[in-house]
Parts: structure tokens; C-alpha cells; sequence
């Protein structure tokens, strides 16, 4: 099979991403994931500062806890998010 | 005229305008002359909160002087259009104002002139009222970490974000003012420093123009000294604007007369009221007891646990993260204060999450929303302390303004339990926060009363026949402000 570049960069950012979400699942986050994930979604900017990246890495420790602790509730299979369309 | 005329209500400034004892020009001219002599430090805002203002309030951020005085003898010339003509006022710095600066209480937007107004600024200038100034907030909305200092006692916090609203408000600064709550930014500062404000239902009043915390949370409301103030403010801001996919077809006209039946039942948020040390819960005690007498029939009520943190968490991240991503993109985010840089960061490990985290968020939503609804079809009002202490002493540790004791501020577990509060947020359930007395160190207590969606004229009314039996909300900080 052969790949076009830009099917090869998107098949290897969505690696990339997977395998950050599940050092994430793991609440273990490492700086090289979290350049993964930013270059991922298009580039570093200002966190290519690593003052930023560090305080990103952490953020991002936090928010899967907070993720998970939400995972815990009980959800209804039937419940619709908040986002439902209305023509007015 | 009276020597006390800033801390008229609206309603009465409206008479003095109305029968000419006071024009528009000398009412701006009082609380402009009022705000540079008590309000204005020596050094430009938005600044760096661990910045001292002095004996200066720092509540606001900009003041508009030439435009308000233009505004005001535009009023004074013009047919009245209504209570709120010839009044100035004062709105949180994060709504667009046509060649005012709007900072969202930012340096990086320091020099930020819009060339539009936003909904709620249209719709005040068209009811005559006199823009006069741009509140002091934290930065991006970012809770209690503006260099607004509380009128009670300038060593205690504001609570946030609508800091310089409320504070600006009951220091007899502007005639009334504009705040905005995503989790309890209206009602927590009101209760800090002991005004009365109104948060609407989601979607009563167009955000257009507005800064985003959340599209699917910001309200934007009313902050006066009464309950009245409130409501005519309301009246005047409210409506459907094609700009906010938010705000549904609904006029609201106010009516001015309470209307309460007796023997309505009304929830009470027994645990909240638990939170309170003793000395203050007899404060809320005594106002339960005034809601009693004006004929509630109060009902201790409980609410389940709910993830209210991790749900609120969620939907501001991504929603920040996406409001901000042109100020990621183009690296100016990187001049925020210092003590804001692990806030910017969680909203960009927002936006590197799975969208499936988000959606299960507003998922949980819902039910809580259902919840909600099955809740106030059998208790038409809830009432809980706002907050259940008096402002704590602020410090500023770092560069963040922090309470001395943390848990005594909005963001600490306290917030997470008085679930009344989250639930109207989570549910976009309109509520007002009154003052009913003053802890041990002469700081305001407040209640909140929480209604059904679209019943914010419930909630005025029973805020003012409280308000006509207690004067709680006509106590003004003492001059000069202590310290």
C-alpha cells in the first residue's frame, strides 16, 4: 500500500495522539507526548517555551483526572449532550 | 440636593431626573468627581494585583469621562426614554465599547478600542442611560484576582469575577452596573460586598460583543442596590438578538408592584446553611425568618452529589480554549499576567482532549438539567447563603490574590457545596443574591434565591417584598473605606 504524505503525517499524528491519551489514562504524562500532541494539531508556539510546555504537561496530567472523575457518573445511555440544535 | 445621592436608587434618581431637581450632567459630574477623589489609584489598570492601590478602590479599570459627559447632556436634551434616562452606569470590562477601551481586564489588550458596542451597551444607550465606566475584573474573567478592593474593608477579597461591578456599585460609583456570571461571577462578589444582583436565565439577554468564558454558560446581568434596580435594568437589557444563538424570543416587561401568593413553597438548601459558622447562620436564620413572614412555606430540602467541578471544568476549558485559539495562534496569550499562565494552560490541555470528554460533560448536563427541572416544578424557589461567610482577607501570594483562607473563596471545595448555586448555573436557572445582615466583623451576608427558567419576576418579586422589610441592602461601607 502506498501511503500520500499527507495520509503518512495524519496517520502517524493520530498515533501519536492515541498513544498520549493513554499515558494519559495512566495520569503519567511526558514532555516528548505532549510535543506529540501539539505537533499533532499543527505546531508548538508559544509552548515550545519550556516553561509553557511544563506548565502544559501538567495541565494535562490534571485534566485527565478531572475526566476521569467525571467518567465515574453513572450516564444514562439515552442522555442526549446539551448541545441540541434549535432553528428559531 | 441631597448630600447621599450616589447611593440613591435607581428609582429615585429617576424621580429627581424626571422632575429636574438634578440634571444628567450633574448626576455624571458627582460620580466622576466621586470616583477620581476614592476609586482611582496612581498607576494605569489593568495592573498586576499584588499591585497596592492605596486607599484607592481600583474598581475601575476605565473611566469614560468625556464620552459620559457628552452622553449625559445628549440625556439631558432628549425626550425621557424611560427609568433608566440620564443615569450612569458601568460595565464589566470585557463588553465591547465603541471608543472606550475594552482591556478583559488584560494588558495585553491595554490598547484595545472596539468600533462596536456590545448588545447589552446598544440596548442602554437606547434606553438613555449614560455610559460612564469599565468595571475592574480579573483577568479573562479569571475569578477573584482583579484589583478591585471590597468598600466593607479593603483588606478583604471582592470574590470575582465581576469584581469592580458589585464593589463600584455599593461605593456609590455608578447609578448601577453590568456584570457576568459562568459559575457564580454576578452573585459571589454581590455577597462579598453586599449588593443585589440578578443572574439571569441563559439566553434572557444577548452576550454579543461580550468576552467568552463559555458560550454554553456566560449569562451577563444586572447589579444594583435594590432588587428593583435590578429588575429595571433587566427590562431594559433583555431580549432575542440574532447575534446569540443563545437568547430565545422572550421579552421580559417588569412589574414594578410584588405580586407573591402566600403559602408558596420555597426550598431551603438545609446543608448550605450548615456551611455557615454559628454566629453568621443566625444571620441567615433571621432571614429565613422574614421569607417566612412575607408567607413562603419553607421546606428543608437536599440535592444529591453531583460531579458539578469536574462538568464546569470541562465546558469552560474547551470552550475557553476555542474563544482563545486566535490569541494562542498569534502568541499574545503568552503576555498574561503571570498567575494566569496555568489557567491558559489548562485551556490549551483542553483542547488537545478527546471531543468525546466534552460531550460526555454536556451529556451529565443534561440529566442534571432534568434534575433540575423536576426540582423547581415542586419548589417554584430555592434559597441558600450565597456564600456562607463574609469576605476573607486578601493576600496576594505569587502574584494571585488568594484568600488567607482558601477554602473561603469561590474555586474551593465550599463552591462545590452549595449545590443550589451550580445546579442554576449548570441549568442556566436564573437567580438573585440580597443582603440579609453582616458577620462579626461587619462584613455583608447575602441569600440567593434560584428560580425556574424564565422566572427571574418571581425572584424580584419575593427579593423585593424582602427587600421592603429589611434594610440591609441600604447599609453603606463607612467612609473613609477601612482598611
Amino acid at each position: 500500500m502506498t501511503l500520500s504524505r499527507r495520509e503518512f503525517t495524519a496517520l502517524v499524528s493520530a498515533s501519536a495522539v492515541r498513544l498520549s491519551s493513554q499515558n494519559i489514562e495512566d495520569e503519567r504524562v511526558s514532555t516528548e507526548s505532549v510535543g506529540a500532541m501539539l505537533d499533532a494539531q499543527g505546531g508548538r508556539g508559544l509552548f515550545a517555551d519550556s516553561e509553557w510546555l511544563e506548565l502544559l504537561r501538567h495541565a494535562i496530567e490534571l485534566n485527565a483526572q478531572t475526566r476521569a472523575s467525571l467518567r465515574r457518573y453513572a450516564l444514562s445511555a439515552d442522555a442526549e449532550p446539551t448541545i441540541t440544535f434549535v432553528r428559531y | 440636593m441631597q448630600n447621599d445621592i450616589h447611593y440613591a436608587s435607581i428609582a429615585e434618581l429617576s424621580r429627581l431626573l424626571e422632575t429636574r431637581q438634578l440634571s444628567s450632567v450633574e448626576l455624571t459630574e458627582l460620580y466622576l468627581n466621586r470616583v477620581e477623589r476614592l476609586d482611582q489609584p496612581d498607576f494605569d489598570l489593568p495592573a498586576d494585583p499584588s499591585r497596592s492601590s492605596g486607599e484607592k478602590l481600583a474598581t475601575i479599570i476605565t473611566l469614560a469621562r468625556s464620552q459620559a459627559l457628552e452622553a449625559a447632556r445628549r440625556a439631558d436634551t432628549t425626550e425621557r426614554r424611560g427609568p433608566l434616562h440620564g443615569l450612569p452606569y458601568g460595565v464589566k470590562d470585557l463588553l465591547d465599547t465603541r471608543g472606550v477601551r475594552t482591556t478583559w481586564g488584560s494588558r495585553i489588550f491595554a490598547d484595545n478600542v472596539p468600533d462596536r458596542n456590545a448588545a447589552v451597551v446598544e440596548k442602554l444607550e437606547a434606553a438613555g442611560a449614560v455610559l460612564m465606566a469599565k468595571m475592574s475584573m480579573g483577568e479573562f474573567a479569571g475569578g477573584n484576582t482583579s484589583n478591585a478592593l471590597n468598600p466593607w474593608k479593603r483588606d478583604r477579597t471582592t470574590f470575582g469575577s465581576s469584581s469592580g461591578t458589585a464593589a463600584g456599585t455599593v461605593a456609590g460609583f455608578i447609578a448601577f452596573g453590568i456584570g457576568s456570571e459562568t459559575g457564580g461571577s454576578i452573585v459571589y462578589p454581590c455577597s462579598a460586598v453586599g449588593a443585589t444582583g440578578l443572574r439571569p436565565t441563559l439566553g434572557r439577554v444577548s452576550r454579543y460583543g461580550a468576552m467568552v468564558l463559555s458560550w454554553s454558560l456566560d449569562k451577563l446581568g444586572p447589579v444594583g442596590r435594590t432588587a428593583e434596580d435590578c429588575g429595571l435594568v433587566l427590562e431594559a437589557i433583555a431580549g432575542y438578538d440574532s447575534r446569540d444563538n443563545a437568547t430565545a424570543r422572550r421579552e421580559f416587561s417588569f412589574r414594578r408592584e410584588p405580586a407573591f401568593p402566600r403559602g408558596t413553597r420555597v426550598g431551603v438548601e438545609r446543608a448550605a446553611f450548615e456551611l455557615a459558622a454559628p454566629a453568621d447562620r443566625r444571620v441567615f436564620e433571621d432571614a429565613l425568618e422574614v421569607l417566612r413572614d412575607a408567607g413562603c412555606e419553607l421546606e428543608d430540602i437536599s440535592l444529591p452529589d453531583r460531579p458539578y467541578g469536574p462538568i464546569f471544568s470541562q465546558l469552560v476549558g474547551c470552550e475557553s480554549g476555542s474563544f482563545f485559539e486566535p490569541y494562542f495562534d498569534d502568541g499574545r496569550i503568552a503576555g498574561c499576567f503571570p498567575y494566569n499562565r496555568a489557567r491558559i494552560a489548562s485551556w490549551m490541555a483542553a483542547r488537545l482532549q478527546p471531543t468525546s470528554d466534552y460531550l460526555f460533560a454536556q451529556r451529565v448536563r443534561s440529566e442534571l438539567i432534568r434534575e433540575a427541572d423536576e426540582l423547581i416544578s415542586r419548589y417554584p424557589i430555592v434559597v441558600a447563603p450565597t456564600w456562607p461567610s463574609g469576605a476573607a482577607r486578601r493576600e496576594v501570594v505569587d502574584g494571585w490574590p488568594v484568600p488567607a483562607d482558601p477554602e473561603l473563596e469561590p474555586g474551593g471545595t465550599t463552591h462545590t457545596r452549595l449545590k443550589i448555586h451550580n445546579v442554576a448555573n449548570i441549568a442556566g436557572l436564573p437567580g438573585i443574591s440580597i443582603p440579609c445582615g453582616f458577620d462579626q466583623e461587619g462584613l455583608p451576608l447575602s441569600i440567593q434565591l434560584v428560580a425556574g427558567a424564565w422566572e427571574e419576576q418571581v425572584l424580584l418579586d419575593l427579593a423585593m417584598i424582602y427587600q421592603r422589610e429589611t434594610d440591609w441592602h441600604h447599609r453603606r461601607p463607612p467612609e473613609p473605606f477601612r482598611a
